[in-house]
């Protein structure tokens, strides 16, 4: 029965988030984001109907790739929102998307190592297979968070509200996702490994929660930076970029 | 899984949600800090004496040899003054975008400079805590920690006078506050 609520409970908060990004015109800033949530509600109502009216070929067919397109699309938030912390003028402050490939590419190694030493004790090779993916999935987004705040700390770059939001609410998620992973790894028992799920299952719907009312309100209204100011930081960053070249050079 | 695998798994994913957790707190808080908790985070640092150590830098004249790496290294409080420095870098960072409020277009620019003097500043501080190791290793005196100590004070300069001269137009309001504290 909690199953079916939940279930429920990811399509409504889905289809309302997605309703509120829609409606609040927040999509422009975050359009990634907003395809992620709507392909969510959609996911949900299609997931459904073929678990109860198709097979379990299609069923599993919609999972994978439903899974796989999530995956895709929860790195091009994280890079999404990458853009707008460390793109405070409209160009790429010098150092920081090089740092940020580079920290998120030894993250994803990382990533893989530990996901892959991981051995859960499932019955079979499709649960062992997902639980990696889900743990590998969930420290990505953690080890990229991470790379992606201390970049921004050491550059001394703010956070806007709604990108803060996201971030937040994204991070509450994965940590007690990772959690849940971790602690399903060790115990073998259905109950306590159902519960564990649902925990997870229910920290999303927190987050959508949470994401409905910090969207749903208004920050504090931007000024836009003119054509030429954006043009005289272009020349500024390139400027320093060919001084350092040339140093580099010299050296 | 056999335990050390469980143990490694556990202990650095853990580590992970740590950090990532400290990290968020640490921006919460930075969010909510005002102008006047800004301030009073700067420590204070002897100007007359990085100012002459900086300015030899940035404007080369006859006798350039006139202060000696050792000085340096004394005058600038050594590696404690050097983390005194990228720790006001940071805040002064901070305090120049909050500048963005009254004055848009000229803070950007500056918070740009600023940020790029403070890159500056960092890669200094980097080579002097890496020559560090080794001069403590091997007990010798590294002539080139007290040069790179030198880029960092003049870039510490740089940024501190971006910043006066910022408030200085814009907000003389909080000018003199800003002033005594740095």
């Amino acid at each position: 029965m909690l199953d079916w609520v939940l279930w429920a409970g990811f399509f409504l908060g889905d289809a309302a988030l997605f309703s509120i990004l829609l409606y609040r015109s927040r999509s422009r800033e975050f359009p990634v984001f907003t395809t992620l949530v709507g392909m969510g509600a959609a996911s949900e109502v299609a997931r459904f109907t073929i678990f109860l009216y198709g097979s379990h070929l299609w069923y599993a067919r919609v999972y994978w790739s439903y899974y796989f397109l999530d995956f895709v699309l929860q790195l091009g938030v994280v890079w999404e929102i990458a853009r707008i912390v460390m793109r405070p003028t409209g160009s790429w402050l010098r150092d920081a998307r090089r740092q940020f490939i580079l920290g998120g590419a030894a993250g994803v190694l990382l990533a893989a190592a530990l996901s892959w030493m991981l051995s859960p004790p499932t019955s079979n090779h499709f649960d062992l297979l997902v639980a990696r993916c889900d743990l590998f999935l969930n420290l990505v987004v953690c080890e990229l968070f991470v790379v992606m705040l201390l970049t921004a700390k050491r550059l001394g770059l703010g956070f806007r509200n709604h990108v803060f939001s996201l971030v937040v609410g994204w991070s509450g998620w994965v940590i007690v996702a990772t959690m849940v992973d971790l602690l399903q790894s060790y115990y073998s028992s259905n109950h306590i490994f159902d519960l564990m799920d649902n925990l997870g299952k229910s920290a999303y719907l927190a987050a959508l929660v949470y994401w409905m009312i910090q969207f749903w309100l208004e920050e504090p209204a931007r000024q836009e930076i003119s054509p030429e100011l954006r043009d005289y930081i272009l020349a500024l960053h390139n400027q320093v970029k060919n001084d350092l070249d040339r140093v580099k050079e010299q050296r | 899984m056999t335990f050390l695998q469980a143990f490694l798994v556990s202990t650095i994913s853990c580590a992970l949600l740590c950090l990532l957790t400290s990290l968020l707190l640490q921006v919460q808080k930075q969010r909510r800090r005002g102008w006047h908790n800004l301030v009073a985070d700067l420590y204070r640092l002897d100007m007359v004496e990085l100012s002459a150590i900086a300015i030899d830098y940035l404007t080369p004249r006859g006798n350039q040899i006139d202060i000696e790496p050792k000085e340096i290294w004394e005058f600038l409080g050594g590696y404690q003054g050097l983390r005194k420095m990228r720790e006001n870098a940071e805040t002064m960072l901070a305090l120049a975008a909050y500048a963005q409020r009254w004055n848009f277009a000229e803070a950007v620019i500056v918070t740009e400079r600023m940020r790029l003097d403070a890159a500056t500043l960092r890669r200094a501080v980097r080579h002097v805590e890496l020559g560090l190791i080794p001069s403590k290793m091997l007990r010798r005196y590294q002539m080139t920690i007290p040069l790179h100590a030198q880029e960092a004070a003049s870039a510490y300069y740089l940024m501190r006078q971006r910043l006066l001269a910022l408030y200085g137009t814009s907000h003389a309001g909080l000018y003199p506050k800003l002033a005594t504290a740095l």
